[in-house]
């Protein structure tokens, strides 16, 4: 996702009367609010946070208008009402709009369970907001970084590099910060391309 | 696997001993799932902030005896069983866990592709696109 270091919220789809009473709980609405499935969070979200940026899609495309948006109350998946959005859970959330719904929420689709939308709904905030790097440029950017990678461990005649010296090469090579740098290498982990030895150490591994 | 029959496993990605959020602890319940890829995604994302500790814990349904087990009333991509227990009550309850690296390579034996890039953002899709898996399979 392009939004590094932000508080954001992805919104799969709507929340009908039918879901909340599955939960069984009040479904309640004013017409500024909704209740809406929102996909496994980044981070901790408090309620009454407040958002004011819409990104749509997978390509989080602007979309125009200036809104507020607020949490209002979150349920889990067996309708616990939460304190606050966990990192790493899935949520139903209650949202206030101002000055209004947007329509882009209103045409998400009715959902019966939290399900991947291409056309989901990102919220975040403009004082946070970092477009520099998106999680596909940095999927890209590790295909084409590996392979030099590998000429850098011929060069280097050790499988054994240091993280430091793999971040200056990144940073050298690719002209990205050292938190980019650090999530290719998150990347190469999952791929098994690269080994962490210890906290200092990693190894560069033949693909996989 | 149906939703009508337990499984015999569970498992639950995440790293080595992780007590859960305040959420979990204070309810409390455990997520895992009958899905060993699913939960190998979760541990997966783990790894971006835990590259040597990420592992996915393995149970036996029968073994985790007395306890409360929790259904998720709406439909789960992630085939969730949840266990009415604090995280660390479960760990000791598990078999012992299989760090990443390892199971990546131990199921691409068995025909998953499992060297991704993980984020939160592509979880769903990874779980909902994982293909069913058969208790034969899983044994």
């Amino acid at each position: 996702m392009p939004l590094d270091d932000t508080m954001t919220l992805t919104i799969q789809g709507r929340a009908e009367a039918a879901i909340l009473e599955k939960l069984s709980k009040e479904y309640e609405l004013n017409e500024s609010q909704r209740w809406l499935f929102v996909d496994y969070s980044p981070q901790k979200i408090s309620l009454e946070s407040q958002f004011d940026v819409l990104l749509e899609g997978d390509s989080k495309s602007l979309v125009p208008g200036i809104f507020v948006v607020k949490v209002l109350e979150c349920l889990d998946q067996f309708g616990n009402n939460l304190s606050d959005i966990p990192e790493g859970f899935k949520t139903i959330c209650k949202l206030e709009f101002f000055p209004e719904v947007p329509h882009k929420i209103d045409t998400l689709p009715s959902l019966h369970t939290w399900k991947h939308n291409p056309n989901k709904i990102t919220l975040t905030n403009h004082k946070t907001i970092n477009l520099a790097i998106s999680s596909s440029y940095v999927d890209d950017l590790s295909r084409i970084a590996y392979f030099l990678i590998l000429d850098y461990r011929n060069s280097a005649n050790s499988d054994i590099i240091t993280k430091s010296e793999f971040y200056t090469y990144l940073e050298t090579k690719f002209q990205v910060n050292s938190k980019h740098a650090a999530d290719i290498l998150t990347v190469f982990i999952q791929l098994g391309k690269i080994k962490p030895i210890n906290n200092n150490h990693i190894e560069l591994l033949a693909a996989v | 696997m149906t939703e009508d029959v337990l499984p015999k496993y569970v498992f639950r990605g995440t790293t080595i001993g992780f007590e859960g959020n305040t959420a979990s602890m204070n309810m409390p319940y455990t997520c895992t799932s009958s899905h060993p890829i699913k939960a190998l995604w979760f541990a997966l994302d783990c790894m971006s902030n835990n590259p040597y500790t990420a592992i996915v814990y393995l149970g036996i349904l029968d073994r985790i005896s007395g306890q409360l087990i929790k259904g998720n009333v709406l439909d789960s991509i992630e085939e969730e069983i949840a266990f009415g227990m604090k995280p660390h009550e479960f760990y000791n309850l598990c078999e012992g866990y299989v760090h990443v690296a390892d199971l990546q390579s131990i199921v691409k034996t068995h025909g998953f592709d499992t060297y991704m890039s993980v984020r939160k953002d592509n979880l769903s899709l990874l779980c909902e696109e994982t293909r069913q898996i058969t208790q034969d399979e899983i044994s």
